[in-house]
């Protein structure tokens, strides 16, 4: 049998809290961390922990503060959260031509505090760390280069955020031009 | 299992600077050659976004010293459409043709992993039939997806011919595909609860003859590659991943059964009855692009064959759970019957999955395609990220492209097999 939630407690006494089986996984565990344990329990996971969690198959994060028309300051969360952001860290055991078990991490961070990076532990964070800056602005200490993936470089906003609209806002460099050249006040929206 | 190293040629087709660059003292000699005057000069080179090879709008800004690249830097997001954003805005229903559009190759995959999702969260059980059909769709769906990489990687390479007899099965599937879902392309024929409708009796039988010859077909596709001597010289050694590194990149499918671990998650963990299908997982020895290759050739003749047992083994049944408040009333009761007017409606408009959040992973044609949703007790979700096994193989490209030819870039980008459209979403 792998690896039970006991386990994880026993080493690292802080996780207990949420910690639970997760009944749609089919009892999978899943249990919150505080982000000064997060190297340490992935690096355990992977290479001591009763079954080896080698593969980090999925790195998201989620934001929990609520839309922007229901609370407009923004700074509400949705109920039972305990900080904005959380980040998720889905671990997966691999055994050849059997049943692999899976585990779910969540640190939950704030705005401008970052969350340390795994890319020394599992070099194919890289990118879902860069991805998770690019769309909710969560920093990662530690990461080689963390700057944006999908959007441009000269973006400003984190798109997956519950305050950016969906259909965006306007991109008034892109209009300047057009603006001015029509005697429009430059990048008036 | 499949057959290593059918024929073998001599070190002599090898150069030895290759060889040497291969092996940690290749980079002593890269970086002491690189001292020398004659590597003062690096090039940045921009590959792409339109270079034919990088197969969709793949950017690679390339450092190199003559022909050798030193550095390769992926650039990517010139697809991006907001796909996870749109799933908070969007009913569940709403949503599953936009799942067709990640890769856009095998799209019905991409459904049934959304669907499975969605299922696992609401607690609904898909019947056997339903289920059935479902495998068929997606085995066919991946067969289109090795088809395509047959082709196009080999036409990359030179062996233009390849792209037409791959082409030609693949039009074969698209009428099948056609005559079961009505779409060639994008065809959202996965319901939550079930699929869209019943195999024609029809179309039975032409998937029965298609998996039939299809075996045959396969085995005249490596009489022109698998002992080519030029295929086997642009493939061999080249890119080749062990199995710490495959793994610590996060690698699936394929890419990492290449390097010998025979991880698959219709085994790992089976979704629409797989488990009652007798297959087997192909694996590599060495981990380069040859050993993907002859991989992915191998599961053209696996995928046909678990699509013969289950046609064979269609179980009778509905197509489609009875549950109302999740599931979509058949058709043709809508059209007779008030109450189940309303239901349509309802369950499309205003569906209310719980709140709790699941990762879903199927196996995709290019590796592990998983679904990150988040239920909220409403008709939208309140987050989806999809785990896109193509972002994950274009994260490989520097890993494997430093210290090779250019030439052999081509053949590295091949063999890790990925669709924009699924690594930007």
């Amino acid at each position: 049998m792998g690896l039970t939630l006991e386990d994880l407690r026993a080493r690292f006494p802080a996780a207990t809290d949420g910690a639970r089986y997760m009944p749609v996984m089919d009892g999978a565990p899943s249990c919150t961390l505080p982000a000064a344990d997060l190297l340490e329990a992935v690096r355990w996971l992977r290479d001591e922990a009763p079954s080896r969690y080698r593969r980090l198959t999925c790195l998201t994060a989620t934001d929990e503060s609520l839309p922007a028309e229901s609370e407009p300051d923004r700074t509400a969360l949705r109920p039972g959260a305990e900080a904005r952001f959380r980040v998720v860290y889905n671990l997966a055991t691999v055994r050849d031509d059997g049943p692999s078990e899976l585990l779910r991490l969540v640190v939950w961070t704030g705005e401008g505090e970052p969350v340390p990076s795994v890319t020394d532990l599992h070099p194919g964070a890289d990118w879902m760390e860069r991805e998770v800056f690019d769309m909710f602005g969560v920093l990662f200490d530690g990461h080689p280069d963390l700057k944006r993936i999908l959007m441009p470089d000269g973006f400003e906003a984190h798109p997956l955020r519950k305050e950016y609209p969906l259909r965006g806002v306007r991109p008034d460099h892109l209009y300047r031009e057009w603006d001015v050249s029509r005697g429009g006040e430059s990048g008036a929206s | 299992m499949v057959e290593q190293r059918v024929i073998e040629i001599g070190e002599q087709g090898v150069s030895p600077m290759r060889r040497r660059l291969a092996s940690d003292e290749g980079r002593d000699t890269l970086d002491e050659a690189l001292g020398h005057e004659l590597h003062e000069d690096l090039m940045t080179l921009n590959m792409g976004p339109q270079h034919p090879s990088t197969h969709g709008v793949l950017r690679l800004v390339l450092t190199l010293d003559g022909e050798i690249v030193l550095d390769a830097e992926p650039v990517i997001g010139y697809l991006h459409r907001a796909k996870e954003k749109m799933a908070e805005h969007l009913t569940y229903f709403q949503y599953i043709p936009h799942t067709d559009r990640l890769d856009y190759l095998a799209p019905q995959i991409n459904n049934v992993g959304f669907c499975l999702a969605v299922e696992r969260l609401a607690g609904i059980d898909v019947p056997a039939r339903g289920q059935a059909i479902r495998v068929i769709v997606m085995e066919l769906m991946r067969i289109m997806g090795h088809l395509i990489y047959l082709g196009t990687t080999a036409l990359d390479i030179g062996a233009a011919s390849m792209f037409f007899y791959t082409f030609r099965e693949r039009e074969d599937l698209y009428d099948i595909v056609d005559s079961i879902t009505g779409q060639r392309m994008n065809n959202s024929f996965i319901r939550i609860g079930g699929v869209g409708n019943d195999i024609p009796e029809p179309t039975i039988a032409a998937i029965k003859d298609f998996v039939a010859r299809f075996p045959a077909v396969v085995d005249e596709y490596e009489k022109l590659l698998t002992s080519n001597r030029i295929w086997w010289e642009r493939n061999r050694d080249i890119g080749v991943l062990d199995v710490d590194l495959a793994l610590g990149l996060n690698l699936t499918g394929p890419i990492l059964r290449g390097s010998g671990v025979a991880y698959d998650v219709r085994r790992a963990a089976p979704y629409c009855g797989y488990d009652r299908y007798d297959f087997e997982v192909p694996v590599g020895s060495v981990g380069d692009a040859y050993d993907r290759y002859l991989c992915r050739v191998e599961e053209l003749r696996q995928s046909a064959r678990i699509v013969a047992q289950a046609v064979e083994q269609l179980p009778a049944g509905e197509i489609y759970a009875e549950d109302r408040r999740f599931v979509l009333p058949p058709k043709e009761k809508v059209f007779s019957s008030m109450e189940e007017l309303i239901y349509q409606f309802k369950v499309v408009t205003e569906m209310r999955v719980p709140r709790g959040e699941v990762y879903q992973a199927v196996e995709g044609s290019k590796g592990e395609l998983g679904f990150y949703l988040c239920g909220d007790d409403g008709p939208h979700a309140h987050r989806l990220h999809v785990r896109a096994p193509s972002f994950h193989n274009i994260q490989a490209i520097p890993w494997l492209a430093r210290g090779c030819y250019v030439a052999d870039l081509v053949a590295i980008i091949g063999s890790l097999d990925f669709v924009m459209g699924e690594c930007d979403r």
